[in-house]
Parts: C-alpha cells; structure tokens; sequence
C-alpha cells in the first residue's frame, strides 16, 4: 500500500509541476498455462495448470526539456508492488553532448530492452539466460553444495531477469555508435532482490552498439563485480569479499528487414568461487537466437532456440559439470486482436543434457494488452 | 504542393475534378446518371472556413522520453526539426468531404497519381488523408530509421513491414471507409485515411479556408475530419451551380 500511495504521490507532484507533462502507460497479461511435471525450475506450479497475470505501470515525467523521471512498477500474484525503475534522467548534461541518469533501472548489458514485456516479447518466456537460475548462489558454499544443487534452480541466473539495479550510467550516441557506463550495486547476475549493495564493491558495465545500417545492431558488453554478499558464510580463506569476482562478457545482434526480425545474444560469465579447499572458477556460456515472421496483418510465428553449457568441476576424481547443460526450443504463433492486443500461444521444449529423467515443457495461452 | 493531385487538380486544396476536358469527359461517361444530367453541368462549389476553438494535443504527440535509448541509438529525425513539430497545421489534420446517397451509385475514376503518406521527423504527414475509393497510396519511409506502417481497420488491412531510407511501398484502397494507420515500432504514431465514395473533398489551408469546387447540383452531408474524428456535420444544397457557404466551427 505504501508503495501505492508513494506511486499516487510522485504522479501527483509531478503533474502540479507547470511545465512537466507526466505520461502515464501500462501493459497487463494473463495467461494460462500447463507444465511437465518435473522438479526442474522450468516448472511452474508443479505440473498443474494454472492461470496467472502480471501488470506494468509506466510512468514517464518531463520536468524540463532535460530532466525526466521514470518510474515502472510491476505487480505479480500474490506479491508486493516492486518498482523496477525508478530513475532520474538528463539528456546532454551540461550541454556536454552525453546523458545521466541514477537511481534503479535497467542496466546496460545485452539488448532485452522491451522485449521483457509481453506485448513486446515474440512468445512467452525469456531466454534461457535471462530466466534459469543455475546452481551457484551468491553465497558461500561447498563443492558438494553446488553440486547438489543441480538442476534445482535455487542459484544465480547468468543475466538477472531485466538486469534492474541501483546505479548510475552515462551514455550516450557518437554517429552511427552508441555508448553507456555505468556502475551499480549487485552484480549481473545478482540483482533481483537487492536493495542495498552486498560487498563493499560495485558492478562496473560497458556497453558499445553500433549500427552499421538501419536494421542492423550489433552490441557487446561486459561487466564485472564482487557477487559474494558480506552477510553470508564466513570465507574460508584468507580473502575479502572483493577478491571473489564476476567476469561477464555478451555479444548480441539485432537485425530486421520487412516483416523479419531476428534478435540474438552470446554469453560468458565466470565467477571465481571459494570453495572449501581451493578458489575455483566456474563458467558459463549461454545464448539464444530468436526470430519471429509476420506473415500477413495481425499474425506472426516465431521462435528461439536457447541454451546454456557449464563448465567442469573436480570431485573425487570425476569432473562433473557444475549444472547441467540446457538446450530449449521455444516456438508460438501471435494473433493482433486489434492494435493493442495480443494473443499468444506458445510451446516450450527444454532438455537437460547428460541426464535421464523427465522431460520438461510448457504450453501457455497468453493474453497481453498494452495501454 | 502534393504531386498527386495535380494531374487531375487545378486547386490542390479540392478533391474535385478540375481539369475542363477530362470533365466533360467525365460527365459524358455517367450522363445517365439524374446527378449528371443537363442540370448537373452547371457546377457549383462550396466554400467556408474552418474555425478550430477546442484545445486539443498534438496526436501524434511523442512520449516525453525513449527509455531505451539507453540500450541502442536513440532515435532522431533526420530533418532535425524535432518530432511531429509540424503535426499542428491545420492543412495536415483536417478534411472537409461530401456525402450523398446519389454519389454513392457513381463509379469515379481515381486519379493515376497516387497520394503520399509520408513518414517524416518521427509522424506521419498528412494526419489525414483524404482518397478517392480505388487510388494506390504511396507510404516513403523519410526518416533515417525503420517505421513498419500498418492497419487493422477493416476497408484495408495491411502491414509493410520495415524499409529503409528514401524506399516506399504502396497500397491500394478499394473499399470505402476509415483505415487508422500506425507504426508498430513508434507507438505515437498515426494517421488516419479516409478513403471516399466520391471526389469532393478538400484540404483547408493553414488559415481554415477551403473550397470544394465542380461540385453538382444535389444535396449533401459536408462532413469535417478534424484529427482522429468526425469533427461536424452540416447539411447543404447546391441549385443552379450556385456558390454556397459552409463554415465550421468545432
């Protein structure tokens, strides 16, 4: 409620402003959808059908010609209000030619951008790098406990969801290129329920695009932090916090031609881990290629193939992967009911490499207004 | 001037035939017709302004801010001249157009020039854009980005895709009717075509001023299109290829 109200409030005194024009905006979706029943985070409700919906407030206020606050909250079954970006922007600071902006929002690392959202995302899940949480927490923990951990979602995604965090950025456009840095609390791939920042060190991201002709974008970014948090288990060493950092790399590309568009991203990330006897690094590479085809007004197909391979650990004498390899086909048809409106039905395929066992899979009906 | 009209236009701010002997090439092909009989070849016109009291937003009004603009090139006119900046003419948002139930029996020849619908500094240019039933229009992309123009209206669903720089495509509307146009990568923009069941329609100047002219003895529905709505409406006759005064207010 209080989140409410202080949504309520900042939309009020931004409207009472003379100059400021506060533009209101939104997206809601329901779904109903159907899993394997498996174990696997890819389940949803453990196997059951069921309905479920989420909603997005945008709220984007011009103060000055050069001074913008931007607010989303999102609300989702039976959790609080978040707010996912709260932040003040400036365009061309001090007439210096680049952009400012601090507060929560998302970061500048791959090109998600809008298409976390449902009227903007080709079908229903995102990528394999956004969404799986793997088996290394931001925690210290065992060899063992990593291990067994497998397959069970309750560590880290390699990007966190929409990458929002609290921070600060500058960036900005040079012709055909486009630039950001900026630093925040968390890590990539740690952001989700931070508030406050967990280690004394903060995430350092660059991102570089450029855009060699319309319809073409080619991205990379990198970024690196401390992802353990003070708070958690003693390290077993002799080293702080900050020795024990996150390395992450991303090329992504975007590229559309009359009703073809194509968005596809690469991943690496390694952590350096203090395990009980020995730090280790593990890694991570994940991608995922996506493309959707309109094929005549109001309707398209798409598709994505997405995946993530993990590195090898030692363990008395075997070298298991420290999560287990992932490959998922994702593949839906979209109906434009009319502008605003979208209608989605979707089929998703994962296969979890080099184990036996139940096969995951979702069908969802999903239904996105934006507004 | 719109390229479009001028074959068939001597005032491009009339939808009417007005070249002499294509008219008298017209009224000879539909002289079966009570409109176009001897009576009809005494046309008269109608003249008025148009008088715009109500605040109303620009339509095509962009959002305060791009919030990705922080992930990829922020988009930009290529004229410079800032978004939809010239969106406010009224020569670009308002239509004053005829109805009759004997038009609707006519068939009227569209002209072989097609109209334009540009995509410019982030709108669409005109807003409104008035058509004879069955003329092609053309859709230039001159924004150094891609739009994707489309509609769902149901005279003419369409969708172009994405295109760059100085291409165009074109679309023929054969079914009269309200066709909303929209960009599906800039929610902001849009546009309206009205595809008509006759010519005589007009384009105000930026003053409010407007003729309709060769327009034949009968009585009509004027309609005013002011941005995305029917604005007004007023009843009038022409007898004996009188001049008659229609003014709006809206």
């Amino acid at each position: 409620m209080n989140r409410i109200l202080a949504v309520l409030i900042l939309l009020v005194a931004l409207c009472v402003q003379g100059q400021s024009q506060v533009q209101a905006s939104g997206e809601a979706s329901t779904y109903v959808l159907k899993t394997a029943q498996t174990t696997s985070p890819r389940a949803t409700n453990n196997g059951n059908p069921t309905f479920g919906w989420r909603f997005d407030l945008f709220l984007d206020a011009k103060v000055t010609d050069k001074v913008f606050v931007l607010v989303d909250t999102r609300a989702l079954p039976d959790e609080v209000i978040n707010f996912d970006y709260v932040a003040l922007r400036i365009v061309n600071l001090a007439d210096l030619g680049f952009n400012f902006q601090m507060g929560k929002f998302d970061m500048p690392f791959g090109n998600l951008a809008d298409r976390r959202f449902a009227t903007k995302d080709f079908l229903y899940g995102l990528p394999l790098i956004y969404e799986y949480r793997t088996s290394l927490p931001d925690q210290v923990a065992t060899r063992a406990d990593v291990l067994g951990s497998r397959g069970k979602g309750v560590g880290m995604r390699l990007i966190d969801l929409g990458v929002y965090d609290i921070g600060a950025m500058v960036y900005g456009d040079a012709g055909k290129a486009h630039y950001a840095v900026a630093v925040a609390n968390g890590t990539i791939s740690s952001t989700y329920v931070r508030h406050l920042n967990d280690n004394s060190d903060f995430n350092k991201i660059l991102r570089f695009a450029y855009t060699p002709i319309i319809g073409l974008t080619l991205g990379v970014s990198a970024a690196m932090s401390a992802y353990l948090s003070d708070e958690g288990k003693p390290l077993p060493r002799d080293q702080g916090s900050l020795h024990y950092q996150q390395l992450i790399g991303d090329v992504d590309v975007e590229f559309s031609r009359e009703r073809f568009l194509f968005n596809g991203e690469a991943v690496y990330s390694k952590w350096t881990v203090p395990f009980e006897n020995e730090d280790t690094d593990l890694s991570a590479f994940g991608y995922y290629a996506e493309a959707k085809y309109t094929w005549f007004p109001r309707f398209y197909t798409a598709a994505r193939v997405s995946g993530l391979v993990f590195s090898r650990v030692q363990l008395e004498g075997i070298s298991p992967r420290w999560d287990n390899n992932l490959v998922e086909i994702e593949a839906g048809v979209g109906y434009h009911l009319d502008r605003s409106t979208l209608v989605k039905l979707v089929r998703r395929e994962t296969r979890t490499l080099e184990v036996i066992g139940p096969k995951d899979n979702l069908t969802v009906l999903q239904l996105a207004v934006a507004f | 001037m719109d390229s479009w009209r001028a074959p068939l236009m001597i005032d491009v701010r009339q939808g009417v035939i007005g070249s002499p002997l294509l008219l008298v090439a017209f009224l000879m092909m539909n002289s079966g017709s009570p409109l176009f009989g001897q009576e009809a070849l005494r046309m008269g016109e109608i003249r008025g302004k148009i008088t715009i009291t109500k605040s109303e937003d620009d339509i095509q009004k962009p959002p305060p801010v791009d919030r990705y603009s922080t992930h990829r090139l922020a988009p930009t006119s290529m004229s410079g001249a800032g978004m939809s900046s010239s969106a406010v003419k009224l020569s670009e948002r308002a239509v004053i157009y005829l109805e009759s139930q004997s038009s609707k029996a006519q068939n009227f020849q569209p002209p072989t020039a097609h109209p334009i619908l540009d995509q410019r500094d982030l709108a669409f240019h005109p807003q409104v854009l008035p058509i004879l039933v069955g003329t092609t229009v053309e859709f230039p992309n001159k924004d150094n980005l891609f739009h994707n123009v489309f509609s769902y209206s149901s005279p003419k669903e369409f969708d172009l895709g994405r295109y760059p720089t100085g291409e165009s495509k074109s679309i023929r509307f054969d079914k009269a009717g309200i066709v909303r146009v929209y960009c599906d990568i800039h929610s902001h923009m849009n546009a309206t075509i009205l595809v008509l069941e006759n010519p005589f329609f007009a384009i105000p100047d930026d003053g409010g001023a407007y003729v309709i002219k060769n327009v034949p003895n009968g009585t009509y529905i004027a309609r005013l299109w002011f941005g995305r709505d029917l604005a007004a409406s007023q009843s009038v006759s022409i007898k004996n290829g009188e001049s008659v005064s229609v003014n709006f207010t809206y």
